[in-house]
Formats: structure tokens, C-alpha cells, sequence
């Protein structure tokens, strides 16, 4: 029984990097689209003599405000749910798992390593992954981000 | 004796776009001297290069062949954050359209360039108010520029440009987007900022009723200067 609750400590632990993977991707996919549509008005800031690396700067902060934002919603609602499945728990009473047989329900169980741990890495990780988008807004030209049909 | 102060002198300046196997000639050649108090405008149909010669005065477009100085500094040579820097402090931009960031005031727009400069809060909220009382915007000073007309947000940009007292201010086609009655009301007003505050204005235009306000008319046709006139 032991091992097996390793095995899903160690599950998770692979689930977490597929999850961050599919993060990476996806911060990068919003980040180039919230930055894309923005384009002219980077262009404005560029040349009314905003250096490129106080933009890039720039970009850099509101993808980590955005990463705040959102793990303080997934805190929020994953220690709502953490507080529910503590005090109704699952009803397991019966099931054999791996030999064993259940015979009281499980209950969840607050482990700060989630709700610290995760975040932190989470927001570290936008903040990286936003330097890419931010270096290509500072790449194209400003009279070409300018470029606007009317 | 030669009291007039050269502000702009543009040297034989050309610039071609290549792409694939074609290459287009947007600006031939042209040499212009602009002097400081100047109320010039640059006309020519669409396509003529009113566009890219205001870029290549400007920094934001690198020359091909010749030289562009501003106060005897070849902005031309110049980049990276030097260029950035020297365009914050001495040119001011108006431009066709969505000149303004949308989610700050119309008080931040026009503060940004002082604060980029490192101008001291109770200064900037001095000057920013005196420009916006010159511009006739006071009371909009806390409105997001999508909530003002399009008259309205060209004046904010005129603020902006001019608050930073920058040598001149390039303007590529500002009432483009304006009807002609609102256009000539901004025209006036930058023809009042040029005589009260002695400031250059430079800007393009293919509007009859804006070019008729112009001090000095430098007609563009196919990348070059075709005509230059003075008027009263
Ligand atoms: N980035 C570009 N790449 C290729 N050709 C361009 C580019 N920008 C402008 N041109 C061409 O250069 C010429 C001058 O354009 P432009 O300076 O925008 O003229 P205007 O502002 O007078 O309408 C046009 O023929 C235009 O098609
Ligand atoms: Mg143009």
C-alpha cells in the first residue's frame, strides 16, 4: 500500500510536467496573440522613444501580473475543493486497490508543497517563457509596426 | 549673417524596399533643409513617399543612400537605445490615427514621454495641465481616449507630442481620419502652438483645405521633391 501511494506521488509528479508543458505552450500561444493585436501601439511607444528594453520590460511584468492573477484563482478554488473532499471525503468503504481493501472512505488533505510550490514555478516559468514574445515585439521594425491599413 | 537655425538637413537621402526580385524606389534622392519656426507641409498623392521620407527624418526608417541630421547629429547613423532616447527628447509624433494607448487617461498619455524622460511628478502634472488648458481638453483629463471623438484624440496627441518641447513635431497625415471641418480645427491649432511657442511642425497631407494653412509647401512625386514654395 505504501509503494503504491509513492507510485502516485511519483504519477504526479510526471502529470505536473505534462501540465507544464502544456502551459508553456499555451502562455506562449495567449502571450504572441495578446501582443500581436498590439502591435501599432508598441509601435507608438517604440517611437515616441520608449527603449526596447523598458517595452520588453514591460511585457515581461503584465505576464507575470497575469500568472499572480491566476494562480490566486487556482489557490481559491483548489483549497475550496481541497475543504469540501476533507469533510465529505469519498466513500470507498468496500473497494479492493491493490490488495487492499478500503474500509473507510478517503479524505483529501492540504499539502502546502501545492499551493506554494506550484505557483512560484508557475509564475517563474511565465515570466520566462514571456521573454520570447517579448523579444520579438522589440524585433520587427517600428516604421513596419506602424504599418496600419486604415 | 546667417541667424536661421538649420534644424533638419536631409542629404541626398534615398531608401528602396527590396522584396524578392522587386525593387521599389520610395524615396529618390530628396535634399531638404527645414528651419526652426517652419510650418511645412509635405504633399504628394498616395504612394509618393510622404510616409517613408517622414520616417527616414524621424529614425524609425534607416536611410539607403544619403544622411539625415537633426541639429548637425546624423539621426541616420544612430541606433538602439540612442536613437530611442534621442527621439524621446527631441521629436514629437502625430500620427493618422490611434495615436494614444486605450487604457491609460488622457492625463498618462500625455505624461508618458516626460516620465520616460525622468521629469519629476509635480512637473509633469504642471505642464501636462497647462497643455491640455492650451488645447482646449481640460476636463477630459481622467477619460480613456476610445471614449473621445476623433478631433478630440488628435489633440491629445498634439499635447503629448508637444509637452515634451521636443525641436519639432512630424505629423504623417494627421487629419486623415478627420472630416474636413474637424481637420482645419486641428490644423489651426497647431498653426497657433507654431506661432505662440515658435514650434517646427512638419507634417504630410493630400487634404486641399489642410495644405492651403501650410507656410511651406514641398510637393512629393515618386520619391522626389518636385517643387518647394514658401508662402507668405
Ligand atoms: N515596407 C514597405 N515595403 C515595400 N514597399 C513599401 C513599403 N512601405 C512603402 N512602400 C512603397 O513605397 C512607396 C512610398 O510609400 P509611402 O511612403 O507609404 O507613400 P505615401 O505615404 O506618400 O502614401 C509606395 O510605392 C509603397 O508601396
Ligand atoms: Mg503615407
Amino acid at each position: 500500500m505504501k509503494h503504491m501511494l509513492e507510485m502516485i506521488d511519483y504519477s504526479v509528479g510526471v502529470v505536473m510536467m505534462v501540465v507544464f508543458a502544456v502551459i508553456v505552450f499555451g502562455i506562449m500561444n495567449t502571450l504572441f496573440m495578446a501582443l500581436y493585436e498590439r502591435t501599432f501601439e508598441f509601435g507608438v511607444l517604440r517611437a515616441i522613444g520608449t527603449r526596447n528594453g523598458a517595452l520588453r520590460g514591460l511585457i515581461v511584468r503584465e505576464a507575470a501580473a497575469l500568472a499572480v492573477f491566476a494562480s490566486a484563482i487556482g489557490i481559491v478554488l483548489g483549497a475550496l475543493l481541497i475543504y469540501i473532499g476533507s469533510i465529505y471525503g469519498m466513500n470507498l468503504t468496500g473497494v479492493e486497490f491493490a490488495g487492499t481493501t478500503f474500509t473507510e472512505g478517503i479524505h483529501t488533505v492540504f499539502r502546502i508543497r501545492q499551493f506554494l510550490f506550484y505557483p512560484i514555478i508557475i509564475i517563474l516559468f511565465t515570466m520566462l517563457v514571456s521573454f520570447y514574445p517579448a523579444r520579438h515585439a522589440t524585433r520587427t521594425s517600428v516604421s513596419r509596426a506602424l504599418q496600419r491599413s486604415f | 549673417m546667417d541667424t536661421v537655425e538649420k534644424l533638419i538637413v536631409t542629404k541626398n537621402v534615398r531608401r528602396d524596399y527590396r522584396s524578392d526580385s522587386v525593387v521599389v524606389h520610395a524615396v529618390r534622392g530628396i535634399d531638404l533643409t527645414i528651419e526652426k519656426g517652419e510650418f511645412t507641409a509635405i504633399v504628394g498623392p498616395s504612394g509618393s513617399g510622404k510616409t517613408t521620407f517622414l520616417n527616414l527624418i524621424s529614425g524609425l526608417d534607416t536611410p539607403s543612400d544619403g544622411a539625415v541630421f537633426l541639429k548637425e547629429r546624423e539621426i541616420s547613423s544612430m541606433s538602439g537605445n540612442e536613437l530611442s532616447d534621442f527621439r524621446r527628447d527631441h521629436i514629437g509624433f502625430v500620427f493618422q490615427a490611434y495615436n494614444l494607448i486605450p487604457v491609460l487617461t488622457v492625463e498618462e498619455n500625455v505624461e508618458y514621454v516626460m516620465m520616460l524622460q525622468g521629469v519629476d511628478k509635480e512637473e509633469r502634472h504642471e505642464r501636462v495641465s497647462k497643455m491640455l488648458e492650451k488645447l482646449d481638453l481640460r476636463g477630459y483629463e481622467k477619460r480613456f481616449p476610445p471614449e473621445l471623438s476623433g478631433g478630440k484624440q488628435q489633440r491629445v496627441a498634439v499635447a503629448r507630442a508637444m509637452v515634451a518641447e521636443p525641436d519639432i513635431i512630424l505629423a504623417d497625415e494627421p487629419t486623415a481620419n478627420l472630416d474636413s471641418h474637424t481637420g482645419a480645427a486641428l490644423l489651426d491649432m497647431m498653426r497657433q502652438l507654431n506661432r505662440d511657442n515658435n514650434m517646427t511642425f512638419l507634417f504630410s497631407t493630400h487634404d486641399q483645405h489642410v495644405l492651403e494653412k501650410a507656410g511651406r509647401l514641398v510637393v512629393l512625386e515618386d520619391g522626389k521633391s518636385v517643387r518647394d514654395e514658401v508662402k507668405s
